[in-house]
């Protein structure tokens, strides 16, 4: 084989090789994931308010959707103007509903859904608080918060 | 040691007379230099109690109304800004109860209730606006 | 050290093993989505035992030198590249006929169709016109016979649902597209559809059985980033684009086969008022557009069979006359006009419902819903009712004011003598025009040549491939010359390309008369694809003429239209094909020279109005009110609006403001900003810079789509499987009236 058939013939392969690991690294893939936030209460919620906040900077959200009950607001109530004008690490969800007391939800109960990607490394660290609750009358009441993250698949 | 014109009678009249003649004495000032001294102290102390009047007599209204001022840029979030038209349910800060006491009571009492799905949408995004959201202790 | 045969042997697989992977990696990036065939015949022979079918095409001379011929016709299936479960039937068949000019019309024949060809052997002449009979070979329209076979092809979109409600001027609608997959693979769907040109998009939801995700706005190009690792790792997903004022794209990724999501989309819009009619209008279908040399973001028409992408810009896939898909539409409008509602009429057949004096419920009827055309809903109120007004509306969260203001011309003075003015009518004689809309065209010029007086003079222009016109320079309306115009608008027909620009450049290009101001009359469909361009030069070439545009047909670019009205200060007219040309011409002729404003100014007075559009007035016509929104901080004062009835000064006040409670205010101001952003945008022609960064701004602050923002939503709660599924593009009915083969390129 003449020098030059060599030439080309090695940069015909690390053309190849270097398209199949470009294909297969795809910088800046987002990963997607669901963010859950469940309330507890022995008293039936008519009413709630969570701050959800993201300390590690990763977070993106790309859908909101309500909780199971279907007779609260859809979706929850939200800052639109901050969440579509920049990346955020915090975000105020608020909800109620009208049912009376023997239809609204009781213990456990998923409230709201935050549909989540994350690009980079950094792995999202969520912090949530109950700001209010309430009860089918408007008196507040105590109850749980807890968050829930699908892990990527 | 103070004089006065008051002399002991027991004292000797030649000490009681050098005594006397101590207490008259006066440094020695030319009447003229004097006259002038007197004239330019009473030119400058006749304007000076004028403007200082003038900062008096305007002192205590403006001072007044600069404190007046103070209190009302300190108290305006509590005064102006108050929850009162917004914190439906009186519990002293604005939530998503407030939201709830708002739309139960328009599906309570309907159009008399004089409050528009518009109204209650307002409130609902006023408390979950992520730049202005706050409560009260 | 190895033995050099042996590293040569080495070398030389590696290499060549090197080679292939390169090879099959260039060829796998370069070739299109692969497109499962499943069931669906290729090839094969036609089903009549001697190889001919009767076929009919649509009448249109070919040219006096074409000869008929005999015409051997043959039989070929076009061969199935789409994804079709087992039963589909083959998408039509093709002729070729052996004369020449014969065989691209004998191309756009369908099963169940007739063809006669009939040739005189008379003298050969030059006309155009199918109506009158002359030599040549003539293509004859025969009516289809019953029973012709319609072929239902399988796509994704099944229904749309528009749910608007109106208060005042002000709509607020809901526009649900329900996404099924028919087939057997999973797909991501694909549709392009229209919204009016001044709808303010601002909420977007993804539904999957009883779960509503609401998507988000983000800048366009992060957007489509989103929805594509979406789309790459199985998740479903939604993505609204625009492409231009009133075309948008939807696509909705990783459609399980038998599976349903639906995407719902709300707009604020304000309804056009004229005469004590309101007019609520819901477009259907987008038109084929006509894409000069060298558009820069074309839409093209491409037939449904057409798969792969434009190399720019988009396309909208059409349905062959033939084809049906099971998509349809429902509409129903909740009305509440604020006064009494006297009549009501709609361009299709409805079923109405009055609740009360000034409310009712109108619903689409059963058996009207194929999507092929503009729905128009007009209801008249009391003629007495309105008045100039005041709607203001405060942002309780920013403390920022919005308002709109009605001003409604007062009534017009008794007749007098108007001053002479040069009419330039300028006819859109393309492909799309042809039969039809042609034929409303001429019927409208000849009712408004009726109008002309002493002392006018008129120029009639069309162009198509290239513009024509009747005289070398505007004449005066004397009798001879109106009569020799009639016959040059006689022959006026459809065919070809629409430069519209060169039509644009010919209207306002030549010198002005000092003693008339210029009307230009532009009678056209609006399908082209280059609105920036034209508009552009409108912009820089008006001057202190006057176009009035008239959008001629049932599914018209009326965002073309509005924009070519406002930009020339006049007023844009609809007429469709059903319409009387002569009393639209009427009615619109003896306003438009007569205007009952004109020199409009508005005094705010105490009132501190800012960010007013528009922000420049046109002339205000009798019974046509113009609504100017803006902002405002403070109280509301006296308003005052200035102008001229004929020559004599004028002024009037506005009534005090009412606060309207109506949130839609904002998001209607920030899309007028827009509007105006793009304008200004257009006139600098400055694409990518500051423009662009301002309505991007105003777009995310205001949460409206734009050309720089769409809407995305994702739900990450699980992936599909498989790969992410074949794009399959939605088609759509051409419009009604259009003829397919007139403005869809078959390849």
């Amino acid at each position: 084989m003449s020098r030059a058939a060599r030439v080309i013939v090695a940069a015909f392969a690390a053309l190849a090789v270097a398209m199949v690991v470009s294909l297969s690294a795809q910088p800046g893939a987002g990963r997607f994931a669901t963010v859950d936030l469940y309330v507890a209460s022995d008293m039936p919620v008519a009413a709630w308010q969570v701050e959800l906040t993201e300390t590690g900077g990763a977070m993106q959200i790309v859908g909101i959707e309500r909780g199971d009950d279907a007779t609260f607001r859809d979706p929850p109530f939200y800052d639109r103007v901050v969440l579509e004008r920049a990346q955020t690490d915090r975000i105020v969800l608020a909800s109620f509903s009208l049912s009376a007391a023997d239809r609204l939800p009781r213990g456990r109960v998923r409230i709201a859904r935050l549909h989540v990607r994350t690009t980079g490394t950094a792995q999202p660290d969520y912090e949530a608080r109950l700001v209010a609750a309430g009860a089918a009358d408007g008196s507040p009441i105590g109850a749980r918060l807890t968050v829930e993250t699908q892990p990527e698949r | 040691m103070e004089p006065t014109t008051e002399l002991p009678e027991t004292l000797p009249p030649a000490l009681v007379e050098r005594l006397r003649r101590l207490d008259r004495s006066q440094p020695i000032v030319d009447p003229r230099t004097d006259r002038a001294v007197l004239a330019q102290a009473t030119e400058f102390f006749h304007a000076r109690p004028r403007r200082a009047a003038v900062r008096m007599r305007w002192a205590l209204p403006l001072g007044t109304a600069a404190a007046l001022l103070l209190v009302a840029v300190l108290m305006r979030p509590l005064l102006l800004d108050a929850p009162g038209a917004d914190d439906i349910d009186g519990s002293g800060r604005v939530d998503i109860l407030d939201v709830l006491a708002l739309a139960r009571d328009r599906a309570a009492r309907g159009d008399a209730a004089g409050i528009s799905d518009a109204r209650i949408e307002e409130l609902a995004y006023r408390i979950v606006a992520l730049d202005s959201s706050r409560s009260l202790p | 050290m190895a033995h050099p045969n042996v590293a040569s042997r080495v070398v030389r697989g590696l290499t060549a093993l090197s080679i292939g992977v390169a090879l099959a990696v260039l060829v796998a990036c370069s070739s299109g989505a692969p497109y499962p065939v499943s069931g669906g015949a290729s090839g094969g022979s036609a089903a009549s035992s001697d190889g001919s079918e009767e076929i009919v095409v649509t009448g249109s001379r070919v040219g006096s030198s074409t000869s008929s011929g005999r015409f051997s016709v043959r039989e070929r299936q076009a061969a199935v590249a789409a994804v079709a479960p087992a039963n589909a039937q083959p998408a039509g068949r093709l002729f070729q006929g052996s004369a020449p000019g014969g065989s691209k019309l004998l191309s756009q024949v369908q099963p169940g169709e007739e063809i006669w060809v009939i040739q005189t052997a008379a003298a050969e002449a030059d006309s155009v016109d199918d109506s009158s009979p002359g030599s040549g070979t003539m293509l004859a329209l025969v009516a289809p016979s019953r029973g012709a076979e319609t072929t239902q092809v399988p796509l994704p979109l099944r229904h749309t649902d528009v749910h608007a409600v109106v208060t005042g001027y002000v709509s607020a609608v809901d526009v649900t597209q329900q996404f099924e997959n028919p087939y057997d693979e999973k797909i991501e769907a694909v549709y392009l559809f229209p919204l009016p040109e001044k709808a303010a998009v601002n909420e977007f939801v993804m539904t999957i059985g009883e779960r509503k995700i609401r998507g988000i706005l983000r800048e366009k190009e992060e957007a489509q980033r989103i929805y594509e690792d979406a789309r790459a790792q199985g998740y479903r997903a939604s993505l609204l684009v625009q492409h231009r004022p009133n075309i948008f794209e939807q696509k909705v990724a990783n459609i399980e086969p038998g599976k349903r999501i639906d995407v719902n989309i709300r707009y604020f819009n304000t309804l056009a008022y004229e005469d004590g009619w309101y007019a609520f209008v819901f477009p259907t279908v987008v038109g084929p557009r006509y894409n000069p040399q060298g558009s820069s973001d074309p839409v093209a028409a491409f037939p449904r069979t057409e798969f792969r992408e434009p190399a720019t810009g988009t396309a909208v896939r059409y349905l062959r006359p033939s084809e049906r898909s099971a998509h349809d539409i429902g509409i129903s409008v909740e009305l509440d006009a604020g006064v009494a509602i006297e009549e009501i009429a709609a361009s299709h057949e409805v079923a109405t419902r009055r609740d009360g004096e000034s409310r009712a419920h109108v619903e689409l009827a059963s058996g009207n819903t194929m999507p092929n055309r503009d729905f128009v809903l007009r209801f008249r109120v009391a003629g007495d009712t309105i008045k100039s007004n005041l709607l203001t509306y405060t942002d309780a969260r920013t403390q920022q004011g919005y308002f709109t203001l009605l001003v409604y011309p007062p009534a017009a003075p008794t007749a007098s003598r108007r001053q002479s003015v040069e009419m330039v009518f300028v006819v859109d004689t393309s492909g799309s025009m042809a039969g039809e809309p042609i034929a409303q065209a001429r019927a409208a010029i000849n009712s408004a040549l009726d109008k002309l007086e002493r002392g006018d003079t008129f120029q009639i222009m069309n162009f198509s491939n290239e513009v024509r016109q009747f005289a070398s320079r505007p004449l005066p309306a004397t009798w001879d010359n109106i009569e020799r115009a009639r016959d040059y608008v006689r022959r006026l027909g459809g065919e070809g390309g629409t430069e519209m620009l060169s039509g644009i450049r010919a209207a306002l290009g030549f010198p002005r008369d000092a003693e008339r101001t210029r009307y230009v009359v532009f009678l056209t469909d609006g399908y082209i694809g280059n609105e920036t361009e034209i508009l552009g030069e409108v912009q820089r070439t008006i001057g202190d003429a006057r176009i009035f545009s008239f959008g001629v047909g049932n599914a018209v670019n009326r965002y073309l239209l509005d924009e070519l009205a406002t930009e020339g200060r006049g007023t844009a007219a609809y007429l469709a094909l059903d319409d009387s040309a002569s009393a639209v011409m009427d009615y619109y002729f003896e306003r438009i020279s007569r205007p009952a404003l004109t020199d409009v100014a508005i005094d705010w007075g105490a009132f501190a109005a800012t960010d007013v559009y528009p922000a420049r007035l046109p002339d205000l016509l009798a019974g046509r009110p113009v609504i100017v929104t803006g902002k405002f901080r403070g109280n509301v004062g006296d308003v005052r609006v200035h102008g001229r009835l004929g020559t004599e000064p004028v002024v009037f006040a506005i009534d005090a403001a009412r606060d309207a409670q109506q949130p839609a205010l904002s998001s209607l101001w920030a899309r007028l900003r827009i509007e105006d952003l793009v304008r200004q945008q257009t006139r600098a022609g400055d694409v990518d810079g500051g423009y662009a960064t301002a309505i991007r701004a105003t777009a995310l602050e205001y949460s409206l789509m734009s050309a720089y923002t769409s809407f995305v939503a994702v739900d990450a709660s699980e992936r599909t499987s498989g790969d992410r599924g074949t794009t399959v593009n939605q088609a759509v009915p051409v419009p009604q009236g259009v003829r397919y083969g007139t403005v869809v390129t078959d390849r």
